[in-house]
């Protein structure tokens, strides 16, 4: 009973911080080419994101997010583009170590997939 | 509920209904910016472009595959009466009546990246990649310099808390350093000031000052 009680503990120790929201560090690309910016999440030793930044292939078009909150497997995230009036929240989800779901709304409605590529 | 429909009725609906004839037939491209880009609300370039490229066969291959033995048979034999002599008609036929060549399609697909500006989807990896690493590094060096700036500031509060309460009360008991120490989190020089000065410190002969300053000269505290 007791060796069932640990493996399970251990199983859901595992499960659950596949999903912490430390594993959103690195760089991550969509998969569905709905944009073209790369995402570079970076997270400090405490493991609490630090900033949520996106790269273009123009760099005057590089922006932070502003982080909103942070709970243990999301993240809540904001920002605004002045030149086409865009404003998007968006809420980061680590599904696993090299997958991240953003659920955008607001100028935009959508859900992209992110793969890890760095 | 299916649909039947009665023979003859009407006509089936013909393929491609609606769509503008004139578009078809002066083969309009696809506009380059296709949507836009779920960031930031600008039109996304479509940065993998298939280029098709038609070309006209410069063959001039005039024969049938077919050899004329092949395409001989009983009807060709009554007509001819021999097969030299539908050979000799075949000939000549074909010299008269030159198959003119068959534009045959060739179709290549290339893939070219385009570039936007001064940046390339490589160029554009190696930035996010460069950017990532600096950030780590900044990262790193703000931490340590919060953990200095931690240590020098516990150093110093503890120092106050030592020289208040050495002030008020006259002595440091034990209390005091007890306090000192979760103030500043320190253990092996605070211990050691204990070790040496446990409950006797108001009548040491080392002045207060001089604890204070052992203890500031000795950072360290971890």
């Amino acid at each position: 009973m007791k060796k069932l009680l640990l493996i399970t503990a251990l199983f859901i120790t595992f499960i659950t911080n596949a999903q912490h929201v430390s594993n959103l560090g690195g760089v991550w690309e969509a998969t569905d080419n709905s944009t073209t910016y790369l995402t570079i999440i970076t997270v400090d030793p405490e493991h609490k994101v630090t900033s949520v930044h996106n790269v273009s292939f123009d760099p005057a078009k590089e922006f932070y997010e502003h982080i909103l909150g942070q709970a243990y497997d999301y993240l809540i995230s904001t920002h605004y583009i002045k030149r086409n009036d865009y404003t998007i929240k968006s809420k980061l989800i680590s599904i696993d170590k090299f997958t991240m779901k953003r659920v955008i709304t607001g100028s935009a409605n959508m859900t992209i997939f992110y793969k890890k590529i760095i | 509920m299916a649909y039947k429909q009665s023979p003859g009725r009407m006509n089936m609906p013909k393929t491609g209904r609606g769509v503008d004839t004139v578009a078809l037939m002066t083969g309009t491209p696809a506009p380059l910016y296709q949507k836009t880009d779920a960031l930031d609300g600008d039109e996304v370039p479509n940065y993998n472009e298939t280029k098709g490229i038609s070309a006209p066969s410069t063959a001039t291959t005039t024969s049938s595959n077919k050899t004329y033995k092949e395409t001989y048979g009983p009807a060709q034999e009554k007509k001819y009466g021999s097969f030299a002599n539908y050979t000799a008609a075949a000939d000549e036929w074909n010299a008269n009546n030159p198959k003119k060549p068959t534009p045959s399609t060739t179709t290549t697909s290339e893939t070219k990246n385009i570039k936007i500006g001064e940046n390339t989807p490589n160029s554009v990896q190696t930035t996010a990649v460069n950017t990532l690493q600096n950030t780590k590094n900044k990262l790193v060096a703000t931490t340590e310099a919060r953990q200095l700036a931690r240590k020098k500031d516990s150093v110093e509060d503890a120092n106050k808390l030592i020289k208040s309460r050495a002030r008020k009360n006259g002595k440091l008991t034990e209390k005091d350093m007890a306090d000192a120490q979760a103030a500043g989190d320190r253990g092996a020089i605070l211990k050691g000031v204990i070790a040496n000065k446990q409950g006797n410190l108001g009548r040491s002969n080392e002045s207060i000052m001089d604890i204070v300053k052992s203890i500031s000269e000795k950072p360290s505290l971890d």
